[in-house]
């Protein structure tokens, strides 16, 4: 299920752009507060939310100018535990987890590494259970922005910044309350790359709507996500978020040696 | 980042068809869609929003005609390469659309008869001769010079090639895949070759061809391609020697699954390790971190940075839980191209490689390769790549440690002149540990 909070877990895969406000007048603009809380009211309520304890979604991703397709399922479970598999052609397995404390990633690719700062608290604040209906608790504000179109919707622009990173941009339809755009910059090894998402088929799974199909773009690349299964509430099993040994042995390193000696000259 | 493949056959097919069929109104209009495709691509992609002084509007004017104009599909793509040209750029080609083809297609054509080529002045060198194939049956050696290649002089082509790509810093990666795709064909076909054997002789033979080396991959919009990799620990005697060969940065989990196989269990026993990146022609970037990963051990060390028009991107390594701090040697060529020239020129300016051979290829922008209204691919660099010394690797390299290149001599007697100095190096280095 993508839930609002799974959104965000979405955009973390990626990310959002921020896009160009047309600004309004402070007293003209509606309370980020409400315009939040239309969300959830829009989504379900926060009954609903309360409900899911756990989740598996299970979808597709294309990258459809690059030719490459592959297949990913999240799993999620209170309070802040998310395992992400895909399954890329040509590119293999790709892990992103989180066991509610470390933070990892793992791939044929590129290895296996730690997740840590910013990046860390962006992936445990995503996977959290009540993000969305106890957003005080992961934001120190919200404020409305203005307002946007994305396509022909007009939307609310609500920026949220967290306790900890960058602020992100959100755009809520101003008639649905549904959430159609989100933009931030994700910290990443690699440097702040900026990412922009778009959510739109919202349907119902266990009482609450939740976007099916999901584009990102990335540095000019767009990648498209569509949910094909949600499963609410199952039975996960008790290792599903264990550590693996690799990153295990990455958390020792970092303990025993938090300044690694440096490489040997050749 | 994506490797630029087969920009021999490009070349080579650039060079030798002609008298293409007459184009249909209909494929008329789709490449002059692809040309605009291709002309707006880059001037809203290329990282620098100038293209180094290039008047793109005067480029379209000029060459969009010829499009317009153009009476086969060749004359089409020539004008569309001219265009790409104008950029003096690596990473930017037009790939005919029949090279593309279907994993289950892919015998038609992919036939090879099993050696390996380097362009050494103006002839094909056989740099090597694979175990059992067919060649290595008819007694074909390295340091024999290719001279015919069926009905195509390859001599004669290289010197009109040699002329053609004189100011090219990639001449040597592109005369050299030019030259294996005259030598390839449909598998079971055969293929009359002859040779010039240490004395000058000619030396004709009939090879039939075989499927290429490794596994046939198939990495998103890029044509399938055969992936092989060679992990093992060489015992030179007293020493242990990991040894990592691979012919490009693709398929992960087959290619790091051997490499991290072979590194995990040298931790403890090797005395070095050394890679052979000697004909590797690149694929994706992130590959070259992961691989990074087993010999640097601190975080927060890159390879180098990407850099796009609006924004950059470090390529940064990720370190295992336990590295290994031996020697390292990396061997390169002029067939050595994009990734392979991240990861080896990351790691010399990390200072935790020593590089042996020749100067690499000089083409090391990230890319990406799209299909076109028109059928064909379309290959586009997104970025400038500065190695973490300072400098671009575009049109300039990975300059070895240890010049030791490809030479006629040392291949007919069967040596190997970067392996021989690297294996050299990491004798010295023991020494002097040990002192």
């Amino acid at each position: 299920m993508i839930s609002s909070k799974s959104q965000r877990r979405w955009a973390l895969f990626v990310c959002l752009a921020v896009s160009t406000a047309v600004c309004l007048a402070a007293d003209e603009l509606p309370k980020a507060e409400a315009i939040l809380d239309k969300y959830v009211s829009a989504t379900g309520g926060r009954a609903a939310y309360e409900k899911i304890k756990t989740e598996i979604t299970e979808g597709q991703l294309e990258m459809f100018a690059q030719g490459m397709k592959g297949k990913m399922i999240i799993t999620r479970a209170d309070p802040n535990k998310n395992l992400t598999v895909m399954e890329i052609e040509g590119v293999g397995k790709i892990e992103q987890g989180t066991d509610g404390t470390y933070g990892w990633d793992r791939s044929a690719l590129q290895g296996t590494r730690l997740v840590e700062g910013d990046e860390l608290e962006m992936r445990l604040r995503s996977s959290a259970n009540g993000a969305v209906t106890n957003w005080k608790k992961y934001y120190t504000s919200a404020e409305t922005k203005g307002s946007d179109k994305v396509g022909e919707q007009e939307c609310w622009l609500v920026e949220m910044t967290p306790k900890a990173g960058r602020p992100e941009t959100r755009c809520y339809d101003k008639k649905t309350g549904l959430m159609l755009r989100s933009a931030m910059i994700v910290k990443t090894p690699m440097g702040e790359i900026p990412a922009e998402s778009f959510f739109a088929d919202y349907r119902d799974e266990g009482g609450v709507k939740v976007p099916h199909t999901l584009k990102q773009k990335v540095m000019g690349q767009e990648i498209a996500f569509t949910v094909l299964k949600v499963s609410i509430n199952p039975a996960l099993p008790p290792n599903t978020f264990a550590i693996p040994d690799d990153v295990k042995a990455l958390i020792d390193k970092a303990k025993s040696a938090p300044a690694a000696e440096p490489a040997k000259k050749q | 980042m994506l490797s630029f493949f087969r920009c021999g056959t490009a070349l080579l097919l650039a060079l030798s068809l002609a008298g293409a069929a007459e184009l249909t109104p209909e494929q008329r209009r789709r490449n002059v869609e692809s040309f605009d495709v291709i002309w707006n691509k880059i001037r809203e992609r290329h990282w620098d929003p100038k293209l180094g002084g290039v008047d793109w509007d005067q480029a379209r004017s000029d060459l969009r005609p010829k499009v317009e104009n153009a009476k086969s599909m060749d004359e089409a793509r020539a004008a569309m390469r001219e265009l790409l040209g104008r950029l003096h750029q690596s990473h930017f080609n037009v790939i005919p659309a029949d090279v593309y083809s279907e994993v289950g297609s892919a015998a038609m054509g992919e036939g090879t008869p099993r050696i390996d080529v380097r362009v050494i002045g103006d002839q094909a060198v056989v740099s090597s001769v694979e175990p059992a194939s067919a060649a290595e049956k008819e007694g074909v050696r390295t340091g024999w010079i290719v001279a015919r290649a069926g009905k195509q002089d390859v001599t004669a082509m290289l010197q009109r090639a040699l002329k053609a790509q004189a100011a090219s810093s990639t001449r040597g990666l592109i005369l050299r895949r030019a030259v294996l795709a005259l030598l390839s064909g449909d598998i079971g076909s055969q293929l009359e070759v002859t040779f010039k054997d240490g004395d000058d002789r000619p030396q004709v033979r009939k090879l039939t061809l075989e499927a290429p080396r490794g596994t046939l991959t198939r990495f998103g919009n890029l044509p399938p391609t055969h992936i092989w990799v060679d992990a093992r620990v060489l015992d030179r005697g007293s020493s242990k020697i990991g040894y990592l060969a691979f012919n490009y940065f693709l398929d992960p989990v087959h290619v790091m699954g051997a490499a991290n196989d072979m590194l995990a269990s040298c931790l403890k026993r090797c005395d070095a390790v050394v890679i052979d990146l000697r004909g590797n022609g690149g694929g994706i970037g992130g590959m070259s971190m992961g691989l990074a990963g087993w010999f640097v051990p601190e975080a927060n060390q890159v390879l180098g940075t990407m850099i796009l028009r609006d924004n950059q991107l470090k390529f940064a390594i990720s370190p295992r839980a336990q590295t290994f701090d031996g020697p390292l040697a990396i061997l390169v060529d002029s067939g050595s191209a994009s990734t392979s020239e991240i990861f080896a020129g990351g790691l010399k300016d990390l200072g935790r490689a020593h590089i042996f051979g020749e100067r690499t290829a000089a083409a090391a922008l990230p890319s990406f390769l799209e299909k076109l209204p028109n059928g064909d691919g379309f290959q586009y660099a997104v970025a400038n790549y500065i190695s973490t010394g300072g400098q671009p690797l575009e049109g300039i390299g990975v300059i070895p440690d240890v010049e030791a290149p490809w030479n006629r001599g040392d291949l007919l007697a069967g040596r190997d002149p970067a392996m021989e100095a690297a294996l050299e190096w990491i004798r010295a280095r023991k020494k002097a540990a040990v002192q």
